[in-house]
């Protein structure tokens, strides 16, 4: 038995080495492509949901995020409860937003008569504080960022302004730009008009449809001093959420919702889930497609071998030894495939799409291997080639001897 | 030549097409017998049944009917893998077209029996060694056969034919691809195998000329056998 193994290995390796090396490079490049196949669509998939997750944690949630209770409308004594979470040594910032709802409208023509209106959120934020957790600076596309002392003046999502490309609204402000007025009529009948100083874009849909202000702005709109309707605590690893919620929970903060970013991603779960399963079956027929690719090159190979497969067994080479010669090949492009597919996805492919992100309408999307399914892409691709070595392998070494030399 | 009987055939029929109405019959009946050391010329024209009867009792082909003994074996009760075994370790093979495996050295095609009878390198590196010598190929041990020609690639067919020392040694028209020096050498080294070790060889040819080299010439017409 093990002189049979010794053999097959033996023989593998030296028609592997001599061999021809044009053949060779064209079987592990076409295996390459059948992998990094696999891999890419899954690769995508993930990445969508990444972008997805990321941009809810980076313009919306943060990691954990504190809000009042049902029935509540305020969180109390803001400053205390940040004062009381910041020194976590995992914290990396807080901030408090004060929310609210308001009827925005563009009046084009200030006439009164082609009015554009859309029901907005509108935000009132520290500018001085805000980037460090909620980064919208980056994300302006027009006009520039809010500052210390902007009152009556207000950032504008793109996707409520309208006009800047595609949307996700049926309805907009009808291309509201910088240096625009528009009107604001908030819910407890207080108007007020904004100047627009800035346009963002960060593709996630929830804030671009929002408005910006400056939070003592907004303070002076709902008579709110030291309250928020919710803090934004940013973690330096979002894996860190869960300790985040056990300890936040242990220093008196229970008169609040504590949520961290998992939890507020129920739709997004939905949506990963979706992914996750359109993902499986894709991979599921990439390894069908990959065990064929891989069938037909083994096949082909054994084809233009038969004649020595035929010399071997004339000579007295036991059946195994053959078969399992052809199998070590099999496996030997199977794994090259594997390792280069790798190489060439993770250094190739994603080092591309880091430096050129996809421009997806829900944010810039780059490619993510998520090691589960790696490692299932790995497990299908072996046993694919494994079963396209075998079968071909058995068929061609079962055929008489005269057959084979013929 | 010793007087043992080391191949014996009875009534071996080869057929092909046997379902058809009318199948072709390429051996009818073959009876011989082989003597150990002896060197025997199978003769006869082109589709004469020479070939089909070397495939036969060098046990790459199975007979329609009959009975085959080698070395006092009835070769026809073993199975695919006795019949695999039986080759390696009793019988040696040289083809036409040399039948060298393109990726092995010279040194490792003469090395692949020996290596699948398990043997350590340590053990056969000698004896394979002692037959490069023999064959006339010492010093090209790391050649492919790409880079030796016909007759050296023949001599390297017929090495490795001998490695493990077998019973009977099948020739299949070896000097058919090779020049008439090449196909010399050839023959002579064939010849002193069967002088030197008393190795028996049956070879099948359709030159005239090969017949000075062997000890009796046997001769089929239409999947028989002629006269001797």
């Amino acid at each position: 038995m093990w002189s049979n193994t010794k053999l097959s290995i033996f023989l593998a390796i030296k028609t592997i080495i001599r061999g021809d090396k044009g053949s060779l490079i064209l079987t592990v490049l076409i295996m390459l492509v059948v992998f990094l196949n696999l891999l890419f669509v899954d690769a995508v998939f993930k990445g969508i949901s990444v972008t997805m997750d990321n941009g809810k944690i980076n313009y919306q949630y943060g990691e954990v995020i504190i809000e009042p209770k049902a029935g509540d409308k305020y969180i109390k004594n803001t400053n205390d409860v940040i004062s009381a979470i910041q020194d976590f040594y995992y914290v990396s910032s807080v901030v408090p937003h004060l929310r609210t709802g308001a009827t925005l409208k563009n009046d084009k023509y200030n006439d009164g008569r082609d009015v554009a209106q859309f029901e907005a959120g509108v935000v009132g934020v520290n500018p001085k504080i805000e980037n460090k957790s909620i980064d919208i600076k980056s994300n302006i596309i027009e006009g520039r960022y809010l500052k210390k002392g902007d009152y009556g003046k207000a950032l504008l999502g793109a996707d409520m302004a309208g006009g800047y490309g595609s949307s996700v609204f049926p309805d907009d402000l009808e291309g509201v730009r910088t240096g625009d007025v528009i009107k604001a009529e908030y819910n407890n009948d207080i108007s007020r008009e904004y100047e627009i100083v800035g346009i963002y874009r960060t593709k996630n849909f929830d804030t671009d449809s929002k408005m910006i202000v400056l939070q003592d702005d907004l303070n002076s709109v709902l008579g709110t001093t030291n309250e928020s309707s919710e803090i934004i605590v940013r973690l330096f690893d979002k894996n860190q959420s869960k300790q985040a919620l056990s300890d936040f929970a242990k220093i008196n903060l229970g008169e609040y919702e504590i949520s961290d970013w998992e939890e507020k991603l129920l739709f997004g779960k939905t949506i990963n889930k979706s992914f996750d399963m359109i993902g499986s079956i894709l991979r599921v027929i990439g390894s069908l497609v990959a065990g064929l690719v891989i069938f037909i090159i083994i096949f082909v190979d054994i084809v233009n071998r038969r004649k020595q497969i035929g010399i071997l067994k004339a000579i007295g080479i036991p059946e195994s030894a053959i078969m399992y010669s052809y199998i070590i090949r099999g496996m030997f492009y199977t794994l090259l495939g594997i390792i280069f597919g790798f190489l060439l996805m993770k250094f190739g492919v994603i080092g591309f799409f880091e430096s050129h992100p996809i421009d997806f309408p829900m944010g810039d999307m780059i490619p993510v291997i998520k090691k589960e399914a790696l490692r299932m892409s790995i497990i299908l691709f072996v046993v694919a080639g494994l079963i396209g070595s075998f079968i071909p392998a058995v068929k061609e070494v079962r055929k008489k001897i005269l057959t084979l030399m013929r | 030549m010793g007087q043992k009987i080391i191949l014996r055939t009875k009534e071996l029929v080869k057929t092909y097409k046997i379902d058809t109405p009318s199948p072709v019959y390429a051996l009818k009946g073959i009876n011989l017998q082989l003597k150990k050391g002896e060197f025997v010329a199978l003769m006869g024209r082109s589709g004469s049944g020479k070939s089909t009867f070397l495939h036969q009792i060098a046990l790459l082909d199975r007979p329609t009917s009959g009975y085959i003994e080698i070395d006092g074996i009835n070769v026809a009760k073993l199975s695919e893998k006795e019949r695999a075994e039986f080759r390696l370790k009793t019988l040696g093979y040289v083809f036409q077209d040399y039948a060298l495996i393109p990726e092995l050295n010279l040194y490792e095609n003469i090395a692949l029996p020996m290596m699948a009878l398990g043997q350590q390198k340590s053990k056969y590196n000698s004896l394979v060694m002692e037959i490069i010598k023999r064959v006339g190929l010492y010093g090209r041990e790391n050649n492919l056969p790409s880079e030796l020609s016909g007759g050296e690639q023949q001599r390297v067919s017929i090495a490795r034919a001998i490695v493990n020392k077998p019973q009977i040694l099948f020739a299949d028209e070896p000097t058919a691809n090779l020049d008439s020096e090449a196909a010399t050498v050839v023959l002579e080294i064939m010849r002193e195998l069967v002088d030197k070790y008393e190795q028996t060889i049956i070879m099948v040819t359709h030159e005239p000329d090969d017949k000075k080299y062997v000890d009796r010439a046997i001769w089929l017409k239409d999947g028989k056998l002629q006269d001797e």
